[in-house]
């Protein structure tokens, strides 16, 4: 149901001659620690939104860079602006390569997601602590069964308080374990108590602004 | 359709050690990821051993299309002047963008 094209992975694995060659002559510990990247087991897609009100939303979303090694994921984190230092009305996305960081798009349009609000207070306390958390549970592939259900994860800086939404490829009342077992992993990676509580939300009912009492909607 | 219905079953590799990788980048630590497919490995990381890796060599150079990312995105070091030294020129090209080693290795050619 889910195709999120294993097969560009492979070949993605495969393009690395210069780690190929490195490996297979001995080299002293240090220097091998130097030249192997680790593996990911998805590619990632790192996106970025900008709302310039002369543009189309989608046109205001911009893909900025893909990468499938742990390195690489640091090399990007490492030299782009924390969450909180976005301007606001801006979002960073991480999704699976291949899936949009919008509902329309096919892998999400069936969707949900998982959504963190925090208040303003919490833009210089937790914000990017828990960002950072989120990504790493993403391409760490946290969720163990449901990691497959995960679609990507976005964070909206905004004036009211900023939110962070993981997204899972499935709404619909039979993934409901699934859903569960994300949030429970979320709010526990997250060090979120029981006092706070997470909302399960379907993207049809975002979009149609039903309240959140709709039958496709869950707190945790 | 008639795949989605069975799961990827999972084995946890986790990984304590840079020694614990396989000599080939294609295959993957406790075996090969794809060969055995459909029940292929899953590749996890632990949240210690991801924050461990930040602090790799290769966690710090700039990423490869850094330039064509939108300039409010990048953080303040590339938006500074280049100030390399002629000796961190000559110590950490791996470190600059495409623009600042050009400049650098300008000077210390005069």
């Amino acid at each position: 149901m889910a195709n999120f094209s294993k097969s560009s992975d492979v070949e993605e694995k495969e393009q690395q001659p210069q780690q190929e060659t490195t490996a297979t002559t001995p080299t002293p510990e240090v220097e091998s620690e130097l030249m192997i990247k680790h593996p990911l087991h998805n590619k990632w897609t790192l996106w970025y939104f900008e709302n310039d009100k002369n543009k189309g939303w989608e046109e205001n979303q911009r893909e900025i860079t893909s990468f499938s090694t742990v390195e690489d994921f640091w090399c990007v984190f490492n030299h782009i602006k924390q969450a909180s230092d976005l301007r606001v009305g801006c979002d960073y996305s991480l999704f699976k390569a291949g899936i949009r960081p919008m509902w329309e798009d096919e892998t999400n349009k069936n969707g949900g997601r998982w959504l963190i609000s925090l208040d303003r207070k919490q833009r210089n306390s937790e914000l990017n602590a828990f960002w950072l958390e989120i990504l790493l549970c993403l391409i760490g592939e946290a969720f163990d069964d449901h990691s497959e259900d995960i679609c990507g994860a976005v964070v909206n800086i905004r004036p009211k308080g900023d939110k962070i939404g993981i997204w899972t490829v499935d709404a619909s009342r039979s993934k409901l374990d699934g859903i569960l077992s994300i949030g429970r992993k979320i709010k526990e990676r997250l060090g979120i108590g029981s006092d706070y509580q997470i909302v399960y939300q379907s993207h049809r009912d975002t979009a149609s602004r039903t309240s959140s009492t709709s039958k496709n909607s869950f707190t945790l | 359709m008639s795949t989605s219905t069975q799961n990827i079953p999972i084995r946890r590799v986790l990984l304590t050690d840079d020694s614990q990788l396989p000599s080939h980048y294609s295959s993957t630590p406790g075996g090969t990821l794809y060969s055995t497919t459909p029940n292929g490995t899953r590749l996890v990381y632990d949240r210690s051993s991801l924050l461990q890796l930040r602090n790799s060599p290769l966690s710090q150079t700039p990423p490869q299309n850094v330039l064509s990312f939108p300039n409010v995105l990048v953080k303040e070091i590339r938006d500074t002047a280049p100030t390399v030294t002629p000796s961190e020129g000559a110590d950490s090209p791996i470190k600059k963008s495409a623009s600042e080693s050009e400049e650098s290795q300008f000077e210390i050619d005069l």
